[in-house]
């Protein structure tokens, strides 16, 4: 049972990955979900820990913005701008979490969304610097030095990206299932018990916030990129909230309920957009309201409980 | 006599106008069972707080093998080998009592911070094993915390605490919430566990019967105050105990 | 008069109106807390219907050739209407299954969910019926005159505007502690299975709490809406306003929300004069700093777990 679940999953990277060739024309719908993927991935790392951020707008910005500022300074070479704007993402959530792992619940809701609004103001007002309104351009050269034309650095960026979100999901997986990963549910159970074992459970959501800023950084980097754009509505609430909503339809339980939670919001806001443009929030809306009230585990515990159903048929 | 592991000289603690501790003095010797008893409010569980970190004391000094203690972390405190079992059992609720031990086992060994080890791993699963044994949580192992009886909960709270090989170990009424049925049961098998670890222990107990047959001194409180400590025996039939604290 | 003072009391002034409008929705969302206990990310979005239904209102009179006065009674009554329309169907039909939820957190991220969910389909639902347009009602301000001070001319409406608020403030206290209602409210608010264990009607006090911070949200709206552009995204930008008022107060604080909203109203307008660029930094500044060194806010008490 266990070999045919990593089969298929193999099978649905795969696919994933053949899909730029069938449908070229969606090389950069498939990059942005992937993108969107892991910033929603940050964002249900830290709901491990019972903590709803609605501010990882921020890190997000922050990616994206860097690998504007990296494309500028020296036009770098596309994968080491990943890198780059990943990392400074992470050194912005290092900063910031110092501050932000000391709160639970409603007030760790609200910070992220304070520091968010101030990076949106500050992104919108400091015109020399950020372009204000405008935003940045973000360019990219390719690999080794020599410019490729857009469609083969939309294709290189598209297998960049699903090569760092594979890795990124791997990777969270294997966090998750280590002590210091394990220990982000614990806190939720019982934060006071954790810190009668003698660990410190700031230090735990610390590690975390940095990866989940690093993970969300990545995604912004990626999708600036991709859009050769950013602008401050990229650190704006709303899209953090965003994120969250991906998260949830995904479902926290799996990193692969982000991806999936992120394809499915992309896929209903490119569908929205086209028959229902007025009323694309409001179906959103709906289709969170019912998932929060109905099966609070997503996709991904729909998805689980069909395999755990299959799995007591068989014995 | 040997040096005493814990110490508390003068510590005072007062909420408002209700004086939770008053100049409690107190000391406590490797390998004895210590038991705490008197009514409810009596400061009996503000004092293994105030032991751990959790409450501060507003006067007064605690000591840990000769060290002060005073006013640190819980987390500190623990890291110096006070561990502590709390009335109402602290789990993970919905994570298997196994994992719940390999966590406490990670949490004070080396390794907690690679993401590389699994946290089933036998590097955690031995001495996970080990304490399942110890105190015979064997049968319930693969079971989520929230679905076993009261007793195991209490059983497996010390285990928590006894993964962090502790020196000093204390018990808030671990035997509480169970059938009288179940408490002597629960009760040796805590006592074999804490003897063969070699941990000193100072209990919170309400049960006499337990008192008399575990406890090597016991220590009474009233308002905040200890009123008089000594053997069991000499404390238990002493009258004017009798008459005001039982 | 010196050259600093003079834009300085202007400033104040400004200030003061703004955080007028910052009170009454700020106030209405501490209210749902402090009560329910519900983060309430649609408040914004009460805010702006409240703006939208003004507007109307104005548009309304305007058309059927009504004394333009009758604008300050309406804007009122859009809001009670607001208010009253969606208030009780928010709180019993959306959000009433969230407090059987019993671990906290879990609890919490239900609720801010549910109430992110529903301030999608108001932002929507105002798109529908009201279009894209910007609504402009800006004569209203100018029905009842200019007072000059130190030479530079206020509009009466925004010292009206300043005047309700009070007028709010202390309405509020009177009825909290000196009707029934405002006492079972407050017990609620302390703690809701003592106050059903005595016999008082929980589930209604959270419908009539829910509706009254509705309908302060839904003033805050109506009475701004001449003084704004009314238009789609002013609720997504004052619900993270008055969050930030209510955070600095401390959640469920009812006087502090009012010192609060006046320091980020005034910081605000002050800021306007010295660094325009960064005048909206300030409300989520203020807040950072004082979290910072107040973790449940300036007037809250911080909240003890039992083990």
């Amino acid at each position: 049972m266990r070999a045919v679940r990593s089969l298929l999953w193999l099978a649905v990277v795969g696919g994933y990955a053949v899909l730029p060739w069938l449908a070229p024309s969606l090389t950069y719908q498939l990059t942005i979900v992937l993108a969107l993927g892991l910033a929603a991935l940050a964002v249900s790392l830290m709901l491990q820990a019972g903590l709803i951020s609605f501010g990882h707008a921020l890190f997000y910005a922050a990616g994206a913005y860097a690998a504007a500022y990296l494309g500028r300074l020296t036009g770098a070479h596309v994968v080491i701008t990943l890198l780059l704007s990943s990392l400074s993402a992470a050194l912005l959530a290092l900063i910031a979490g110092l501050l932000i792992v000391r709160y639970r619940g409603i007030f760790f809701a609200m910070l992220n969304l304070a520091l968010s609004m101030v990076a949106y103001t500050l992104l919108l007002k400091l015109y020399n610097v950020t372009g204000g309104s405008d935003g940045l351009v973000v360019s990219a050269t390719g690999v080794a030095g020599y410019a490729m034309g857009p469609t083969g650095l939309a294709d290189l960026l598209f297998y960049l990206a699903l090569a760092a979100a594979v890795l990124a999901a791997w990777f969270v997986r294997v966090y998750l299932r280590s002590p210091a990963g394990w220990a982000l549910g614990a806190i939720q159970d019982r934060e006071i018990r954790v810190e009668y074992l003698g660990v410190s459970a700031r230090r735990v959501l610390l590690v975390a916030y940095v990866l989940s800023g690093g993970l969300a950084g990545l995604g912004g980097a990626i999708a600036g990129i991709a859009v050769g754009h950013v602008a401050p509505d990229s650190a704006y609430w709303t899209t953090s909230a965003g994120f969250v909503v991906m998260a949830v339809l995904g479902g926290g339980g799996d990193v692969f309920g982000a991806f999936a939670g992120a394809a499915l919001y992309e896929m209903l806001s490119v569908f929205a957009a086209q028959y229902l443009s007025s009323s694309w929030e409001l179906l959103l809306g709906v289709i969170i309201f019912v998932i929060v009230r109905f099966a609070p585990s997503g996709l991904w515990g729909f998805y689980d409980g069909l395999w755990r159903r299959m799995a007591a048929g068989e014995r | 006599m040997s040096a005493p592991l814990l110490e508390a000289r003068g510590v005072d603690l007062h909420f408002g106008g209700v004086q939770a501790a008053k100049d409690v003095n107190l000391q406590i010797f490797p390998g004895e069972f210590f038991f705490i008893i008197g009514q409810n409010g009596a400061g009996k569980s503000t004092f293994l707080n105030i032991c751990t970190g959790y409450l501060k004391p507003q006067r007064g000094e605690i000591l840990f093998q000769g060290r002060p203690i005073t006013g640190l972390a819980p987390r500190a405190i623990t890291r110096a080998g006070i561990a502590r079992a709390f009335q109402h059992p602290q789990l993970f609720m919905q994570r298997s009592v196994r994992d719940n031990l390999r966590f406490a086992v990670a949490a004070h060994g080396t390794g907690f911070w690679r993401p590389w080890r699994a946290l089933d791993d036998p590097h955690f699963d031995a001495p996970a094993r080990r304490l399942l044994q110890l105190c015979d949580l064997e049968r319930v192992a693969a079971q989520p915390a929230a679905k076993v009886a009261e007793g195991f909960r209490k059983l497996l709270d010390v285990a928590l605490a006894l993964a962090l090989e502790p020196t000093l170990l204390l018990l808030d009424e671990p035997t509480s919430g169970v059938s009288s049925a179940d408490k002597h049961g629960i009760m040796t098998t805590l006592a074999q566990a804490l003897r063969k670890e070699r941990v000193t222990a100072v209990f919170v107990e309400h049960d006499m019967e337990v008192v008399r047959r575990f406890a090597d001194r016991v220590g009474v409180w009233a308002n905040g105050q200890i009123l008089i400590s000594g053997p069991p025996e000499a404390v238990l039939d002493d009258p004017h105990v009798r008459e005001f604290v039982l | 008069m010196t050259a600093i003072a003079g834009p300085l009391l202007s400033a104040t002034i400004n200030g003061v109106t703004y955080g007028a409008t910052l009170f009454l929705v700020a106030v209405g969302l501490s209210l749902i807390f402090g009560v329910l206990r519900v983060l309430n990310v649609a408040h914004g979005s009460f805010y702006a219907l409240g703006a939208f239904t003004a507007a109307s209102a104005w548009l309304l009179i305007s058309a059927l050739g009504w004394p333009p006065l009758c604008i300050y009674p309406a804007l009122v009554i859009s809001a009670l209407v607001v208010g009253v329309a969606v208030g009780p169907v928010v709180e019993r039909g959306l959000l009433r299954w969230t407090f059987g939820i019993e671990a906290e957190a879990a609890r919490e991220n239900a609720q801010l969910l549910a109430t992110y969910a529903i301030f999608l389909m108001l932002e929507d639902a105002q798109k529908l019926i009201w279009g894209g347009q910007p609504y402009y009602s800006g004569s209203a301000l100018r029905l009842l005159g200019i007072t000059r001070i130190n030479g530079i001319p206020y509009t009466n409406y925004q010292l009206l505007l300043i005047l309700v608020a009070v007028l709010v403030l202390i309405a509020l206290r009177i009825l909290l502690r000196g009707t029934k209602m405002g006492k079972f409210v407050l017990a609620v608010a302390e703690d809701p299975e003592v106050s059903s264990a005595m016999g008082i009607p929980v589930a209604r006090i959270y419908t009539v709490a829910f509706t009254v911070g509705a309908i302060l949200a839904a003033l805050g709206g109506a009475l701004a809406s001449p003084t704004i552009g009314v238009n789609t995204g002013i609720g997504s930008e004052m619900i993270v306003l008055s969050f930030a008022v209510v955070a600095i107060a401390g959640l469920g604080q009812i006087e502090g929300a009012a010192v609060a909203a006046l320091v980020i109203g005034v910081g605000h307008s002050i800021a306007v004069f010295f660094f325009p660029a960064l005048s909206s930094v300030i409300p989520y500044a203020t807040m950072l700093l004082v979290l910072v060194f107040k973790p449940y806010g300036l007037f809250a008490a911080a909240q003890v777990r039992r083990i």
